[in-house]
């Protein structure tokens, strides 16, 4: 048998294969409804730990008839825990200092100046949640749950990293320098990597993404400001709180000037010196406020 | 893939269940079909189909409103065929051989029993031969009577595509059938 044939016969048997009818529709659907409420039933018991305790509870209900007694010994055994575990730790730094924490799941945070944290007194190696406000600098230990910061800009998951987060009025920044960060805000959120660095704060996409190309990140940490077309009124705002001053602008316009690059930020003459040769203005001081003039 | 079928997928992803209604109302029949000429059993291809959407449902949060969805119909029930095969072994024996052919067409039944016996091997061949795009192609145009335009549009592929693959099937299935004949 030639060729030729041999495909006419593929070709033309294959299209008259039986097939067996498919069935009703109405009656598939109904079966599919039901595996998919089975579903979400079966997750929502395994996530809410709550009601397991519920279920655990009334199990025992049903065995021991001494409800009253039952409930107030369990309301009394969980009483402190309750309050030990929602009550607050808080840890704020002023303008011009700065603090090293360990956290009791030994990760470590360095406050900038001008932040505060907070946690509850529960937080422990399952429940890592910290609220930042302003900038810290993250050295988180690698455990099973993840490890949250919730700013106003968003929320940081992380599960064992050293990253940045800075949460200001004048920006929002996350840098990571090793391990992997999720930063999210409602429905967006975008993942960062080793050596990269999130700017800004109103969609999450890869526009927003640039690559760190200082050794050392991030620069308050090693007593140095690195600016790439930053402008002066930021770069202001930065020294005020790290030297805890007041400075002022004589005019509006200066404070869109841009500067680049590195400012040692130990001592707070250098730090003026070096901004005035980069931005071409100097600094006057007159009753404790410094004027750009 | 038209618009609509991304606006339905995507609110999938959201969990929403009357797109989802849609689309299982849309593709059940023709994924019922794809799986039935596999499994050869109205039974067990019922049961697949319905395990594959539920599987889409499950993990919908993964869903890519880009890509075509009868392509990932084809790509789990697929693998479900696969596991139904590990299990049951339903197999051809290769010593089957085909009663001699006739050149006339198929009027009488020793020819229809020929037929038959011939389908059934391209069948298997389909089943255990071709590679898995080739062999979902193959099927959409023969047992699905589709055109090459329309499967290149239910796929996201273009026509050339639909036509090598179409053509690398029959090469596949020829190379095969000489055993037979």
């Amino acid at each position: 048998m030639n060729q030729k044939k041999i495909e006419d016969l593929i070709w033309d048997i294959s299209s008259k294969t039986k097939i067996p009818e498919p069935p009703d529709k109405e009656e598939a659907w109904g079966n599919i409804v039901q595996m998919m409420d089975n579903l979400r039933l079966t997750k929502l018991v395994k996530q809410s730990s709550f009601s397991q305790s519920i279920i655990k509870l009334r199990m025992y209900f049903i065995h021991k008839p001494n409800y009253a007694l039952l409930l107030s010994i369990i309301f009394i055994l969980v009483l402190p825990f309750y309050f030990n575990f929602y009550q607050n730790k808080n840890f704020t730094t002023k303008p011009g200092e700065r603090l090293s924490l360990l956290l009791p799941d030994n990760s470590k945070v360095i406050l900038n100046s001008g932040s505060s944290i907070t946690y509850k007194k529960g937080f422990n190696a399952n429940h890592r949640i910290l609220h930042l406000n302003g900038e810290a600098y993250f050295e988180v230990q690698n455990l099973t749950f993840p490890f949250i910061v919730k700013t106003h800009h968003g929320e940081i998951t992380v599960l064992g990293t050293n990253f940045n987060v800075k949460s200001r009025n004048d920006g929002f920044e996350v840098g990571v320098n090793s391990g992997q960060v999720k930063v999210s805000s409602g429905n967006s959120f975008i993942k960062l990597n080793p050596k990269q660095c999130l700017m800004g704060s109103t969609d999450f996409d890869q526009d927003t993404i640039i690559n760190i190309e200082n050794e050392k990140y991030p620069g308050w940490i090693n007593q140095k400001l690195y600016c790439k077309q930053t402008n002066l009124e930021t770069v202001c705002r930065e020294i005020e709180r790290i030297h805890n001053v007041k400075i002022k602008f004589s005019n509006k316009k200066m404070k869109q000037i841009t500067i680049t690059g590195t400012v040692e930020t130990s001592e707070l003459e250098t730090m003026l010196n070096t901004i005035a040769l980069l931005s071409q203005h100097s600094f006057k001081l007159k009753d404790g406020t410094y004027t750009v003039i | 893939m038209s618009i609509d079928e991304k606006t339905l997928i995507k609110n999938v992803k959201n969990s929403k269940k009357s797109s989802f209604q849609k689309l299982f109302y849309r593709f059940h029949d023709q994924l019922f079909r794809f799986v039935a000429y596999r499994v050869q059993d109205a039974d067990i291809a019922k049961d697949i189909t319905q395990e594959t959407f539920f599987r889409i449902w499950e993990k919908r949060e993964s869903l890519q409103p880009e890509k075509s969805f009868f392509s990932l119909l084809a790509r789990i029930s697929t693998n479900l065929c696969y596991d139904h095969f590990r299990y049951t072994e339903v197999r051809l024996r290769n010593k089957d051989r085909i009663p001699k052919y006739g050149k006339s067409q198929f009027d009488n039944p020793e020819e229809v029993v020929q037929a038959q016996a011939i389908e059934k091997i391209i069948r298997k061949l389909v089943n255990e031969k071709l590679p898995q795009k080739c062999r979902l192609i193959f099927i959409l145009s023969r047992i699905e009577g589709l055109s090459n335009q329309e499967i290149s549009l239910k796929l996201s592929l273009s026509i050339r595509t639909v036509e090598n693959q179409i053509y690398r099937a029959l090469k596949i299935l020829k190379k095969h059938m000489r055993k037979y004949l």
